[in-house]
């Protein structure tokens, strides 16, 4: 029966009001659609926004008489968890891009870095306000429909009891339902515009701070690899180079007087020779594996993936080679990617996706491993994002508990 | 025999041909650049070609490129690559025309004179050899391919062997068992990945395709 009711409907609107059923089935899901994230988004901005806003007055006001050497990194972490949430929704509901402009770690404690970032203060604002914001543009698109469904469903049973409103209440709905497809996205994107007024960074001088530690990191990371490199050669392929030349040199002594021996020296010689080879085609290939020198990205990728345990699809768009700074950048950063997955997540297939989106190229590592990924886990992932960060590149790691895990490694190149 | 040599770090190109020379072989060219390298390969069409990958102008893999483009042209010509690095994923296209005599080994393997002219003789009569860096990468790996995670770890060593470019003898010698043991297992190997005997020769290419290809 209802089910009838809902197809007369679709039958019913399109002969009033023009359009197709298809679309107005389209307009059907979009409200439903807004009414859900509306909902969501109300929800959050009460039962996380506001213990948050308390538990945030509270520290700060403890904070003069030394209760706050803990719980500040606590509160303002889950303060930033938040404002990184709104900032994931904006971007994948709206399209809205809201940059997280937030100082990076440098020597400093945890709270003082926390407290001297105009990003944390920034955050607080939006959190405040947001409360209330988002709870009324959230509640918005679900009460349209409300009022829609009741006003124009409840006609009737006004009409029976002889009520003389039900004129009114039946343009309302009408208004409401008409309104309710256009108004609901509208709604949705003005909270994730209020969220960007907020919480996007505006302030030359914090871009250069963040300029100003990205750069001097990226330099340390370049000093430590050089130090690396000094250190494997020194005890690798030097060594075992000068190995190589005593060998030869102990034959050449002994050829005449004993050739057994100097001929046991010389097989010792070539072994050396062969050993200081590999030790430095494994350094050059950490330095810039010569199949990305010679192909590009995308059949590097391919040939990571070809020597993996576990099938990994590679599906790569890009038709140009990269700049080759950025191009190791994402290389390296996927490998890394791809080395977790190997290690932590159990997963049985793999998938690295690389695409241009404008003026940006994206690449998406994807696991259906056990989750729970985290760039604070471990080293690796952390100096990825170091290195995309000189670029102005990102790094963001989505993976539930359970699975699947999504890194996603962005990188402007015009 | 007949050998077009490429390699453009004349050291090693001297002591290439040095060596070559001193074991039978008639190097009748030793060029240092690709396209020289695909001029010499169409007009001498050499018994073998023994070539660097990676040859100027661009320094990429001018050496791969150069041979692959003959052998679309001369089907089955012998090409024997070496490389500072091996990379899987170039082995799999060297072999993908399934013809067979092709190599691919690491530089190091000159040191070893022996065993690096056998490797270009195996390659000359036509036959697979593959440098153990290239098999112990893809041994690494799970096996995806049904056919060959059949096999039992006896085979799949007889297989890499193979893979190798070792005849029957030296993967006797190798594993410590007879010569006929190791036909029985090529054998099985043979029919557990569906290798007809029609095939004939070329069964030796595709088993090691198949084993390349485990993706």
């Amino acid at each position: 029966m209802a089910d009838d009711e809902g197809t007369d409907l679709m039958a019913w609107l399109p002969r009033v009001f023009g359009g197709g059923a298809a679309q107005w089935r389209v307009r059907a899901a979009s409200t439903a659609l807004a009414a859900g994230r509306g909902l969501v988004l109300a929800l959050v901005s009460l039962l996380a926004g506001v213990p948050l806003v308390v538990a945030t007055v509270l520290t700060l006001g403890l904070m003069p008489i030394g209760g706050g050497m803990l719980v500040p990194p606590v509160i303002g972490g889950a303060v930033r968890g938040l404002a990184n949430w709104q900032r994931g929704i904006a971007r994948s509901w709206s399209g809205i891009v809201i940059d997280e402009p937030y100082l990076p770690r440098s020597g400093r404690g945890r709270v003082r870095w926390l407290l001297g970032d105009p990003g944390t203060w920034r955050d607080l604002l939006w959190l405040v306000t947001n409360t209330a914001v988002g709870l009324t543009l959230g509640l918005l698109p679900l009460t349209l429909v409300g009022w829609g469904v009741v006003g124009a469903f409840a006609v009737p049973g006004l009409v029976l009891s002889d009520s003389a409103f039900w004129p009114f209440g039946f343009g309302i709905g009408i208004v409401a339902l008409l309104l309710a497809p256009f108004a609901g996205p509208t709604l949705i994107r003005a909270q994730a515009q209020y969220s960007q007024l907020l919480l996007d960074s505006t302030d030359v001088g914090e871009r250069i701070s963040t300029l100003t530690v990205t750069r001097e990191r990226v330099s340390d990371d370049a000093e430590a690899e050089m130090r690396r490199i000094e250190r494997d050669l020194h005890d690798g392929a030097q060594a075992r180079l000068a190995a190589v030349g005593l060998s030869l040199g102990m034959a050449e002594d002994l050829v005449r007087a004993n050739p057994d021996e100097a001929i046991a020296l010389l097989a010792e010689a070539r072994e050396h020779s062969g050993a200081a080879l590999a030790e430095l085609r494994s350094l050059v290939r950490g330095i810039l594996p010569p199949v990305l020198a010679e192909r590009g990205l995308g059949d590097a990728l391919r040939a990571l993936a070809y020597a993996s345990p576990i099938p990994v699809e590679v599906r790569s768009d890009l038709t140009e080679r990269l700049p080759a700074p950025r191009e190791s950048a994402l290389y390296f950063g996927i490998a890394e990617a791809l080395a977790n997955v190997l290690k932590h997540s159990g997963a049985a297939r793999g998938r690295i996706d690389v695409f241009r989106r404008e003026d940006r190229v994206i690449a998406e590592v994807w696991d259906d491993g056990s989750g729970g990924a985290d760039i604070a886990g471990g080293e690796g992932l952390a100096g990825v994002r170091r290195r995309l960060a000189a670029f102005d590149g990102t790094l963001t790691v989505d993976s539930p508990a359970g699975g699947p895990t999504t890194v996603t490694l962005e990188v402007p190149c015009e | 025999m007949r050998v077009v040599l490429a390699e453009d770090q004349a050291l090693l190109r001297d002591g290439l041909v040095r060596l070559l020379s001193a074991h039978d072989f008639e190097v009748v060219a030793a060029v240092e650049t690709g396209p020289d390298l695909l001029d010499a390969l169409l007009a001498e069409r050499p018994d073998v070609a023994v070539a660097d990958i990676r040859l100027p102008p661009t320094f990429k893999n001018e050496g791969l490129a150069a041979t692959l483009e003959a052998r679309r042209r001369v089907p089955g010509l012998p090409v024997l690559i070496l490389s500072q690095h091996v990379e899987p994923l170039y082995a799999r296209e060297l072999l993908s025309d399934s013809a067979g005599a092709v190599g691919y080994l690491l530089k190091d393997r000159v040191s070893n004179v022996r065993s690096f002219v056998d490797a270009v003789r195996t390659v000359a009569g036509g036959g697979t050899t593959m440098d153990p860096e290239v098999i112990a990468q893809l041994l690494a790996r799970r096996s995806r391919d049904e056919r060959l995670s059949s096999l039992t770890p006896r085979e799949r060593e007889v297989l890499a062997a193979m893979a190798e470019g070792h005849a029957n003898a030296g993967i006797a010698a190798r594993l410590v068992v007879t010569e006929k043991a190791v036909s029985k297992h090529i054998n099985t190997i043979f029919a557990k990945l569906g290798l007809l005997p029609d095939l004939d020769g070329n069964r030796r290419v595709l088993a090691v395709l198949a084993f390349l290809d485990a993706a």
